[in-house]
This record gives structure tokens, C-alpha cells and sequence, in this order.
């Protein structure tokens, strides 16, 4: 048994100029909640429930788990597997991403990884390895019936494309239970914040004198790709997502092919930005808003413009 | 695909299922808050009044607004009409001729036929424009009593400089209103007995007021915020009270009263709200105004909400308001000018008179939520002039209730 050094605390929490931040690692990215005011107090108890909630979603519905409900119901080969209400409401939710994309946002794309290696490099995957796989594509294939899910052998679910996004709703949901502050949760750039009025400054007067409503609002940097500050917003409630890794990719022939397959074709989304930041009402939204605009390749800047949503595409 | 513009609004309701009700307030998500507040005054032995207010704001997303608002005023109680108080009882006429009333010797003279019901309906949209520093609001209202209306229009454009740290406004407005005078419009000066004669036969009056206000709200540091504001108001048309009277030399001889029929006003605003480490907020505000009948007003005003635990406030309240009187105010006239005579004016409503009111209060309240509020005020008004019909006490009872919807 290990007595040395205890081990590292599961998240920290500091003060600064207006707010406190509680970070932590989590889902592989870099995760933090911010609190407006200088509770401290307050700031830890929020970072805890934010960092127990990242962990329960994550543990919960990553597919790098042997154990948990995701594993089961891709390893039931056709028997029903019953599942939670919170599983049912994700799996009706990617239903509608499903049926509003004509069918390019499909969770049971994930399959198709084991043909593709995003490195750089100029190595496409055979036709032969991509045939193989579609048929075991296809969320038309997938079975709710009550409150259980059917896969046919072969085939497996994957949250990973909304998995990061639910989490970021819910922790701000859970932490703004419990408080009136505005605050802001960010998972590695996927974020989303609320804006309660500030308790004290910037407080209207309710008999309808005729005062500027104003709230405190969060300043958000978003991040040019060569470093820097691309663009500041202001929120006063809202969240804001990215779709695409620039990393992510081969190149061949002088085409690139970026990581986002099509499951209709098994290949890259053709033209497709290498990334699509949305803003949005909720994070879920915004990324799936996102993840949409990249599936429709070079019609990404228009698909977004009709949506009328505030949006940056790196093409 | 799928039709684009179905997608965002499929998962909006995707989304409300997944999350639940309750998930964050967003912008655009339709909702509404909703203030409402209903106002009790009181004047002793005078007017009362009682005003419903209901103003509901929808955040239609991206920093756009829209406010409805929706006023009624019902006051009842007589109101003094420009006499003075004699060693005799003095006689006058209701405005519609119909009646004489008598005012007992040594006692206010108060019209006694005032009831009036008003309701006032405005709207304002404001969005930023493309440089969303830049932000434009557009507003109209509409009022109604049942001899005035007023119809008016607003537009203001405001920029902020400083990383959002300075607004600079400027507004316009604009309004026509049309005055209908129960039993007619008196000639300026005509005796108010006999009834016939005394009206200039004109059914309607109508005057228009603009104005023009420049402001900069700027953020001082994280607790400091304040507002300075240029007015500038103009009116031109009928701006005498009908029922106004002034009392002459001759006992239980009146006439009626008369303004000049422009009026050009300019105050300056001030407001400095400070927020104290509890969450405690001290609000100041000081207004001065000048115009081109004479008058001269400071008002001051102080709130200190005081934050209780669980979200209680408590906020005692005073303002004080000194009045000087316009050129053309007298409580008697000694000479009276001829019947029609427009160029002359004067008037001895009180309102234009010399005037000091002091209001004291507070009021406690509880914040609901992020955005609710319930409340409870009292205030006490009391209010002197140069003479006894400026002498009046009242009392303010109001409450409110915001929510969103």
C-alpha cells in the first residue's frame, strides 16, 4: 500500500478579479467552471457537483469502458438490452439529429474507425475494408422498444459526438440549482454559461421605471488557429461549441480528407471545413448545430446562415 | 436533407426533451418577463389613484428585445382648481356647466368633478446593429383618457465604446396629442358664469412635444456605475388646463387661466448606483430642470437596498423635490386681461407654483429565481406651497410582482 504522498486532489479552485474557477480534468480535455463573485466557499461545492457530474457522464457513456451500459447494449448481438431514462432520452435526441440530417449524423457510424487512421499521412483504407463495414452501419437498424435497445451483432453505438456537449448542459443545469450566481462551464472549449442578474451592481429597479435591464454578462475569447484572440463575445446566457480537429486528417494526391465519415458512403464528408464553431441556447445544440454544418461539406456556411446562429467555419 | 430552416427549431424541442424543462435560461427560447406592479395614491381629502402596470419583455435572442407595456391610471377625487381660500364661501361650476358646487369659507376650493380613467399601451423593440456596438430601438405609445389622447413615437441609437464599458445615447421622441375638454375649451380669461360665452366654440385642442436626450452611462469600476442624461423637450399647441381658474378682485368672480403655447425644457440627469460588498446597492440620483416659463426644479433621490438573508431586501427611500414658480403664476390677479386674450398669461395652478415635496418610504421585497421579484412598498408624500391649495399630504402604496413566462 502506497502511504507516501496523498494523492492529488480530484479538482482545485481559485479566486480572481470577478469570479472564482474550479478546474479538473476530464473526457480528455481541460475542464473548468466558473462562478461569478468571490465565494470561494460556493465555488468548491459548484466545482464538486460540476466534477462528479463529468465523471458520471463520461464513466457512463464512453465507449472505452468494458462495463458500463454503452458496453453492454454493443455487446448484446441482438438481445434487448433494457436501459434508463437518461439513455432513452440521448438515444431519442440522436433519433431527430438522425432524421434531420437525412441521415449523415448516424451514432452507430463509429464503426467505420476501425478502416480509418486520422495520422497525416497518405494512407486511405481499401475500398474492400470500407465495404465490409457499412452494413454494420445504420441507425435505421437499431430497435427501441419500451425502455430497451436492440443492436444487430456487429453493430455499436457511440455518444462520442454529443457526449462532451450533454455534459456541459447538465453540469450548468445541476450547478444552477444550487446557486443565483451567473456562471459558466467549459470543457475544453465546449462551453455554456447563464447570466443571473448580478446580485448586487447592475440590479434593476422592478417598479417599471424605465431603467436599462442589464445583467452581468461572460467574456469568452475564442481562439484564432495561429494563437491569439480571434473573436471576443459576450454572453449573457448561452453556450457555444466546435466541431473538427484540425490535426485529424490525411492527405493524399494534394485532397484532404477530414475525419468526419459520412456513413451513407464510409468516406470523409468531401470539403468539409476543418472546423465549425456555433453559438447556441444550449451546448448540445450548438454542437450538434456544428457537427451538421460539417456534414454538409462546402454547404456548411450556408446551412448555418439559414439557421441564423452566430457561427466561425475554418475552411 | 431536410428543410434548413426546420433544423434549429426540431432541436430546440430535441433539446428541451433531453435536458428537461428548466434547463438554462437561454436567449430566444420565447420566454417573457413579466413585470407587473399595481401603485396606490392616496391624497388627503383630494385625488386618489390607483395604476396598474404590466410590461413584458421577450429576449428574441442575439441581444434583440421586444416590451410591451400596458398602464392604467384610474383617479378619482376632486383636485384644486386654481382659487384661493376666502373668509367665503365661494360658488363655482363643474367644467360641464351642469352643476355649481359651494366651497364652504376658509377651505381649499377642490373641483369636484374629477374621474378620469386612463390607459396608456407602449411598444419598443431594440437590436444591435451589424457592429453590434452599435445598438437602435424603436418605440411607439398610445394613451387614452376620455378627453385626451397622445400618440407618440421613439426612436434611439446607442454605441458603446471601451470594451462595453461606456454607452453613449442619444434618443428622439415625438408626440401628438389632442385635447378634448369636457363642455368645450374656455376662452383664455372668460368668466366662468355665465357658462354661455365663456368657450371659444373649439371642441378639440391639440400640442406636440419632441424631445431630445443625449446620455452617457459609464461603468466606473466594479461597483460604480452612473448616467448622466440631456434632456431637451419641446411643446407647442394647447398647453393651458381647461379647468384651471384664477381668482380676480371681485369675490366669486373667476377666470379662466391661459399659458403661453410653447414651452421649451432642458434638465440635466444624474445617477450613481454603488454596490457594497454584501450585495447592498446605494442609489443617487440628482435632476435638474429650467424652462422658459420660469420654472426651476432640483430633485434629489436616494434608495439603499439593504440585502437580508434568503434573498429578502429591504430599501428605504427619500426624495425631495423644490419647485420655483413659473413667470406667470399669481395667486390673484389684480388686473384682469381682456377675454381672448392669448398673448397674456398667467395661471395659479398650484403645480406651477412655488412647491417642496419630501417623499419617505421603503420597501422590502424578496427575489424569486434569476429573474422574479415580489415586492411591498409605503411611502409618505408631503408636499407645501406658496399657499394652502399646494398644502397636500399623500400616501403610496404599491406592490410587484416580476416572473418570467
Amino acid at each position: 500500500m502506497n502511504t507516501s504522498a496523498p494523492a492529488s486532489p480530484p479538482f482545485t479552485v481559485s479566486a480572481h478579479d470577478g469570479y472564482c474557477a474550479g478546474r479538473f480534468t476530464a473526457m480528455a480535455s481541460p475542464c473548468e467552471l466558473l462562478v461569478a463573485g468571490d465565494d470561494l466557499a460556493l465555488a468548491a461545492r459548484l466545482t464538486r457537483i460540476v466534477h462528479d457530474e463529468a465523471l458520471r457522464i463520461e464513466a457512463k457513456f464512453s465507449r472505452y469502458r468494458r462495463d458500463n451500459i454503452i458496453a453492454q447494449i454493443n455487446r448484446a448481438a441482438g438481445v434487448p438490452v433494457p436501459v434508463d431514462d437518461e439513455v432513452l432520452r440521448l438515444l431519442a435526441y440522436a433519433d431527430t439529429c438522425w432524421k434531420i440530417s437525412g441521415g449523415a449524423f448516424d451514432i452507430t457510424s463509429g464503426v467505420l474507425r476501425r478502416a480509418w487512421t486520422f495520422d497525416g499521412s497518405d494512407r486511405l483504407p481499401p475500398q474492400h475494408a470500407i465495404d465490409a463495414l457499412l452494413p454494420l452501419v445504420g441507425w435505421e437498424k437499431v430497435r427501441i422498444d419500451g425502455a430497451t435497445v436492440r443492436l444487430p451483432a456487429g453493430m455499436e453505438i457511440d455518444f462520442g459526438g454529443i457526449g462532451k456537449e450533454y455534459a456541459v448542459d447538465r453540469a450548468l443545469q445541476l450547478a444552477g440549482a444550487g446557486t443565483d450566481r451567473a456562471l459558466l462551464v467549459n470543457f475544453g472549449g465546449d462551453l455554456a454559461c447563464n447570466g443571473s442578474a448580478a446580485p448586487a451592481l447592475l440590479a434593476e429597479d422592478a417598479d417599471g421605471s424605465g431603467e436599462h435591464r442589464a445583467t452581468r454578462t461572460w467574456t469568452v475569447g475564442v481562439e484564432a488557429p495561429g494563437g491569439g484572440v480571434a473573436k471576443t463575445l459576450r454572453f449573457r446566457a448561452g453556450a457555444l461549441a466546435t466541431s473538427g480537429d484540425a490535426r485529424r486528417f490525411l492527405l493524399k494526391d494534394g485532397v484532404r480528407y477530414g475525419h468526419i465519415l459520412d456513413p451513407r458512403t464510409g468516406w470523409p464528408v468531401r470539403e468539409a471545413p476543418r472546423s465549425v464553431t456555433v453559438v447556441a441556447a444550449t451546448c448540445i445544440e450548438a454542437g450538434t448545430l456544428s457537427t451538421l454544418a460539417m456534414l454538409r461539406g462546402r454547404e456548411a456556411e450556408a446551412f448555418l446562415a439559414a439557421q441564423g446562429v452566430q457561427h466561425w467555419i475554418l475552411w | 436533407m431536410t428543410q434548413t430552416n426546420n433544423v434549429r427549431a426540431a432541436l430546440a424541442m430535441a433539446t428541451c426533451s433531453l435536458l428537461g424543462t428548466g434547463a438554462a435560461n437561454a436567449a430566444g427560447d420565447g420566454q417573457w418577463q413579466v413585470d407587473t406592479a399595481l401603485l396606490y395614491y392616496a391624497e388627503q381629502d383630494r385625488v386618489s389613484a390607483a395604476e396598474p402596470v404590466v410590461s413584458a419583455t421577450r429576449d428574441l435572442g442575439d441581444e434583440e428585445t421586444l416590451n410591451l407595456k400596458l398602464v392604467l391610471d384610474s383617479l378619482t377625487g376632486p383636485s384644486a382648481n386654481g382659487a384661493q381660500v376666502e373668509a367665503y364661501p365661494q360658488t363655482f361650476t363643474t367644467p360641464s356647466g351642469g352643476r355649481n358646487y359651494v366651497v364652504p369659507a376658509g377651505q381649499v376650493p377642490l373641483d369636484e368633478e374629477f374621474k378620469d380613467t386612463r390607459a396608456a399601451v407602449s411598444v419598443n423593440w431594440s437590436k444591435p446593429l451589424e457592429n453590434r456596438l452599435w445598438k437602435r430601438s424603436l418605440g411607439a405609445n398610445l394613451s387614452n383618457e376620455y378627453d385626451f389622447t397622445s400618440l407618440g413615437v421613439s426612436g434611439a441609437l446607442s454605441r458603446d465604446f471601451n470594451k462595453r464599458n461606456t454607452t453613449v445615447t442619444a434618443g428622439l421622441n415625438y408626440e401628438m396629442d389632442s385635447i378634448k375638454p369636457v363642455g368645450g375649451t374656455p376662452l383664455p380669461f372668460a368668466p366662468m358664469f355665465p357658462v354661455a360665452g365663456s368657450k371659444s366654440g373649439n371642441d378639440t385642442e391639440d400640442r406636440t412635444v419632441t424631445d431630445v436626450l443625449f446620455g452617457v452611462t459609464q461603468v466606473i469600476n466594479r461597483r460604480t456605475i452612473m448616467q448622466f442624461n440631456y434632456n431637451l423637450s419641446m411643446a407647442s399647441g394647447y398647453l393651458n388646463d381647461p379647468y384651471k381658474i384664477i381668482a380676480t378682485p371681485v369675490a366669486n368672480a373667476f377666470v379662466y387661466e391661459n399659458r403661453p403655447d410653447s414651452r421649451t425644457r432642458h434638465a440635466l440627469f444624474w445617477q450613481t448606483k454603488y454596490s457594497l460588498a454584501r450585495g447592498d446597492v446605494i442609489d443617487a440620483s440628482y435632476r435638474f430642470m429650467t424652462d422658459d416659463w420660469g420654472v426651476v426644479s432640483n430633485t434629489l433621490d436616494l434608495r439603499y437596498r439593504a440585502m437580508l438573508p434568503d434573498n429578502w431586501y429591504l430599501e428605504p427611500h427619500l426624495r425631495w423635490y423644490g419647485q420655483g414658480e413659473a413667470d406667470f403664476y399669481t395667486e390673484k390677479l389684480a388686473v384682469v386681461p381682456a377675454v381672448g386674450d392669448t398673448a397674456t398669461a398667467y395661471s395659479a395652478d398650484y403645480r406651477l407654483g412655488a412647491l417642496t415635496d419630501t417623499t419617505f418610504g421603503a420597501r422590502v421585497g424578496k427575489r424569486l429565481g434569476e429573474s422574479g421579484d415580489a415586492w411591498f412598498s409605503l411611502e409618505s408624500m408631503t408636499q407645501s406651497g406658496d399657499t394652502e391649495q399646494g398644502d397636500v399630504s399623500a400616501m403610496l402604496v404599491s406592490f410587484g410582482y416580476s416572473f418570467t413566462w
